[in-house]
Parts: C-alpha cells; sequence; structure tokens
C-alpha cells in the first residue's frame, strides 16, 4: 500500500495511533478534538472513540495521507473522522483503509463529515483494499460551503465479503462536487447523492462496479436539486461472471424548474467480440478479461 | 506452412464458406478478392478460430491440425489477423495491450502512431488510424501467417504505400506467409502477389498467379465473368 510509511495519520485496529503533522494542517485525534475544540462536537453524531480531525488552515503542497490498517482477526475497527477545509484552502488527500491478511474476519466502520468552506476545494483518492471475508460499512458526508469545489474518488479493487457505502455531498452556492465510485463487489449497496442546495451548484456522481462470482449489487444513485443548478448521474455496471447480480438505481429529484439534471446507465456482461479481439493476440481469457475490466473500471 | 483443407464455414448453421483448399507457404504473398459477402471475411475469421464461425474441414499450420485449437492458441503458434472491423475497446489503452502484445521497435515511430499510445483502443480513430494499429499489432505478434483483412480500406494514398511497404518487408521478406483480403486493384499492381484467389458465394472459384491477366479480366467483365473463365479452380 503506498504512501503508508509517510501517513500522517495512520491507525491499526482500534488501539495503536501514529500523527505526523504537515504544515498548515492539524492533525489530532477526534478525541482530543473533542476535547480540545468545543465547537468541532456539533459535528460529531456521538464522542468519538477512534478516528481523525484534520484541519486544513494553510494550501499545502504534499497531499494528506491516513491509513487505516486491521491486522487482527475480527477486529471492529471504527473510525469517526471529521475534515475541516478553512475559506479558500486548497488540499489534497489520500485515504487508504486495508486489512493485512486475507481471513481476518475484521469489520471496518469509516463515517465522517467533512467540511469544506467558502472557495476552498478538496481532492480525495479514497483506496481500500479488504480480505475475502471482511466487511465494511462506510458513510461520509461533504458539505460545500460558497464556491468550493470537491473532487471524491473511491476505489476498492479488493472487496470485502459484505460492504455497505454511502456519500452524500450537500453543495452551497456556485459549489461542484464529482463523485466517483469505482469498486468491484461481493455483496455491496452503495448509495451516492448529490444535494443541489445553493444556486448554481453542479455535481456529477460516476459509478463503476464489476459484479465478480455470485455477487449481489444495489447501487443507488440520486441527484436531488432544489435550486438552480445541474447534475448528472453515470452509472455502470460490468458483469464478469456467473450468477452475478448489478441492480442500478439513478434517481433524479427535481423542485427547481431552473435545474437541468441528466443521467445515463447501462449494465452489460463483457463483449464477445472485444474478448475474442484481445485472444487472436494471444492474451489469454483470463488476461484478456482482466485488461476489459481494468479499462471498465478506469472508463 | 498453411494449409486450409476443404473448409466448410458455418453461420449460425448456415454454410458461408464451400469447400475451400487454399496453400500458402513461406514467404508468400496471396491475395483474396470477390464481391462483398462472397466469403472472404468468414473464411479469414474462421482460420483463426472466432467463435461463431464453426468449420469442417481441416486448417493446418506447419504440419499441425489447429482446427480444434482455441484462438490463443492458434495466435501463439502462429496464426494473426488485422480485423476488417476491429472492437473499440473502452479504458484499454493502445500502449496497455501493446505491452501485453510485445509491440516490435521501430514501427510505431514509421507509421506516426505515437498519438494513438495513450488513447481507448480505437475509440473515435479514423479508418487508417485503426488499419495502421491492426497492422502493427500483426507484425509485433511476429506470426508465421498474417491475415490482412481489407487492410487497405479507408486508407490515402500515402499511408497505402506505408502499409505496403510494412507488409513488404516486415512480413514476406521476413518469410512470414500472407494472405490479403482487398477490393483495390491497385494495392494487387503494387502489391504484385503470388497468387490470387477469387472467391464468389463461398468458393475459391479461380487461383492464379497471373494476377494481371485476373485483375483486368475482373475490371472488364466483373466477377461474373469468372465463372466462365479457363482458370477456374473447379473446371
Amino acid at each position: 500500500m503506498r504512501n503508508v510509511k509517510n501517513a500522517n495519520y495512520v491507525q491499526i485496529n482500534n488501539d495503536k495511533t501514529i500523527i505526523k503533522q504537515l504544515e498548515g494542517i492539524e492533525i489530532l485525534r477526534a478525541i482530543d478534538a473533542w476535547n480540545r475544540y468545543k465547537w468541532t462536537r456539533k459535528h460529531f453524531d456521538e464522542k468519538p472513540k477512534n478516528g481523525y480531525f484534520i484541519w486544513a488552515k494553510k494550501t499545502g503542497i504534499v497531499p494528506l495521507t491516513t491509513c487505516a490498517a486491521i491486522e487482527k482477526k475480527g477486529v471492529i475497527q471504527k473510525m469517526n473522522n471529521l475534515i475541516v477545509i478553512e475559506k479558500g484552502v486548497k488540499s489534497r488527500a489520500i485515504g487508504n483503509c486495508f486489512s493485512i491478511g486475507k481471513r481476518l474476519k475484521s469489520r471496518h466502520e469509516g463515517r465522517g463529515k467533512i467540511i469544506i468552506k467558502e472557495g476552498a476545494s478538496l481532492s480525495v483518492e479514497h483506496l481500500h483494499l479488504w480480505g475475502e471475508n471482511d466487511e465494511l460499512v462506510m458513510n461520509y458526508e461533504f458539505i460545500l460551503g460558497k464556491n468550493a469545489r470537491l473532487e471524491y474518488k473511491y476505489r476498492c479493487l479488493k472487496p470485502g465479503r459484505e460492504m455497505k457505502i454511502k456519500t452524500r455531498a450537500i453543495l452551497g452556492e456556485n459549489a461542484s462536487a464529482e463523485l466517483l465510485v469505482i469498486t468491484k463487489a461481493k455483496k455491496l449497496e452503495s448509495s451516492e447523492e448529490i444535494l443541489l442546495k445553493g444556486k448554481n451548484s453542479k455535481g456529477t456522481v460516476k459509478i463503476r462496479i464489476v459484479g465478480e462470482k455470485d455477487s449481489i449489487v444495489k447501487a443507488r444513485t440520486l441527484i436531488d436539486a432544489q435550486n438552480e443548478g445541474k447534475g448528472h448521474l453515470d452509472c455502470q455496471g460490468l458483469i464478469v461472471e456467473k450468477n452475478a447480480s448489478i441492480e442500478l438505481i439513478p434517481v433524479l429529484k427535481n423542485s427547481c424548474r431552473k435545474a437541468i439534471l441528466t443521467h445515463e446507465a447501462s449494465i452489460g456482461a463483457i463483449n464477445d467480440e472485444e474478448l475474442a479481439y484481445l485472444m487472436s493476440r494471444g492474451i489469454a481469457k483470463k488476461n484478456a478479461i482482466k485488461l476489459i475490466v481494468n479499462g471498465f473500471l478506469k472508463s | 506452412m498453411l494449409r486450409v483443407k476443404d473448409l466448410d464455414v458455418y453461420i449460425n448453421n448456415k454454410r458461408i464458406v464451400k469447400g475451400v483448399n487454399l496453400e500458402i507457404k513461406k514467404g508468400e504473398l496471396h491475395v483474396l478478392i470477390g464481391p462483398n459477402a462472397s466469403g472472404k471475411s468468414s473464411l479469414c475469421y474462421a482460420i483463426m478460430g472466432l467463435p461463431g464461425y464453426k468449420t469442417k474441414g481441416k486448417i493446418i499450420l506447419n504440419r499441425e491440425n489447429v482446427s480444434k485449437k482455441s484462438i490463443v492458441e492458434r495466435a501463439k503458434k502462429g496464426i494473426a489477423l488485422a480485423f476488417q472491423h476491429p472492437p473499440s475497446i473502452k479504458g484499454v489503452k493502445v500502449k496497455r495491450l501493446l505491452e501485453e502484445i510485445g509491440v516490435e521497435e521501430g514501427l510505431i515511430k514509421e507509421l506516426g502512431l505515437e498519438r494513438l499510445l495513450d488513447r481507448d483502443l480505437n475509440k473515435g480513430f479514423s479508418g487508417g488510424e485503426k488499419k495502421m494499429l491492426e497492422l502493427v499489432q500483426v507484425v509485433s505478434q511476429k506470426p508465421r501467417i498474417a491475415i490482412l483483412d481489407e487492410i487497405d480500406s479507408g486508407i490515402d494514398i500515402k499511408r497505402l504505400e506505408k502499409i505496403i511497404k510494412i507488409v513488404r518487408e516486415r512480413l514476406i521478406d521476413r518469410g512470414i506467409g500472407v494472405l490479403m483480403v482487398t477490393h483495390n486493384g491497385e494495392v494487387i499492381n503494387k502489391i504484385k502477389p503470388d497468387v490470387v484467389h477469387i472467391m464468389l458465394h463461398g468458393k475459391i472459384i479461380c487461383s492464379s498467379k497471373d494476377w494481371r491477366k485476373v485483375w483486368s479480366t475482373i475490371r472488364r467483365y466483373g466477377y461474373e465473368k469468372c465463372k466462365e473463365c479457363e482458370l477456374r479452380a473447379d473446371k
């Protein structure tokens, strides 16, 4: 896993935390933020036990890196995170969450709130790698102020046994957000939502889901326009193996006659013509499928 | 090197190619011509082993019958096909595919295709770009037999000359047997094949070394005249 050694926040299971400060950014354990800054309390659902607090006060050059690792069998890792990006600050973050070991039967519960204040921007790469018996529950909410920007990419190429993902972005005036979810799946329930609350806000949700053997996927995407703005949903599923099922539910909700919402959605299997073409180049079927799947996830 | 013996090709149980016999030796260039829907492409795809093309008869490559082998096995044993209509594959970059095949050095530069390397395979490519890339892949596969299905169609004259040069220098001169499907007499004149075959209604009705005579007859009288010609293979 890249960037782990130099990560600014590392949490192993629930008991070990390592913090490396970064210029212009304050990084604390969530519980320490709760105790030190009373204003943070309204942003937590409850008093946090684990997780981080990141407060970006200045634009940094180096991306901030967090890392949540599980290395013990049966661990339920809980993260309760809060990120605040101050006005006009431009930030980049890389979040790595993974288990070390294939059959740990662990569970990662990550939830958090990310506040991007007026004129600020945040670009996040969120990478997950799980063992085949792991479970994941993830729930993140982004709140964007006036003129704020968000680019959020979630990528999970080694899915756990069961995953529940929820991402929600609430956009202020002239704010824009792009949510991108790329994942292979076994049992997956996902929900990605953008709320166009402020005038002239713009949001795009793009999902690429690969259904592997016996997978059951239910992915709901929503753009809810409560004000003048633009929104687009781009949802695609690829069924790679037998007995996989993918259900995509793109929802457009418009309560403002000046808002423009569009969507595109498709679910398909691997195209036989493409597969035969690659195989005619001497590429083994397994590798040809891998090329097509990786291409789909990058498209 | 490649021998096709009494080959029938069926698509959805319909016999499209009927009893074709063909022999291409090392370094020989054979041109296959015929009107649209005469079965030329079906023959090519069947030799490559593409799904949907059922065969009866033998496809022998270097004394080995490969007619029951998979596409991958045939490719590994030395059959390479330049597709007439190659598919575009979303997200698969040209560079990535060429890495997988092992691209022949200098070829991309020679054909001026550097700009395509970071693009999705065949997505938004012009007809000419697609054909050039097909040729790059076929040459890079280092085959024993190269099947070029209308590699020249939709190509401007400058590119056509480049293609002919590469077919000559990087395939034929290296001892690779070539079966080239074309509709273009200009190509036949330029490439000077060893043998020209005419396919009509699923059958090869003429195979001749005298490509000049064959082509001038077709140009003058059309393919229907071939039925009466003394060169007919089944006479």
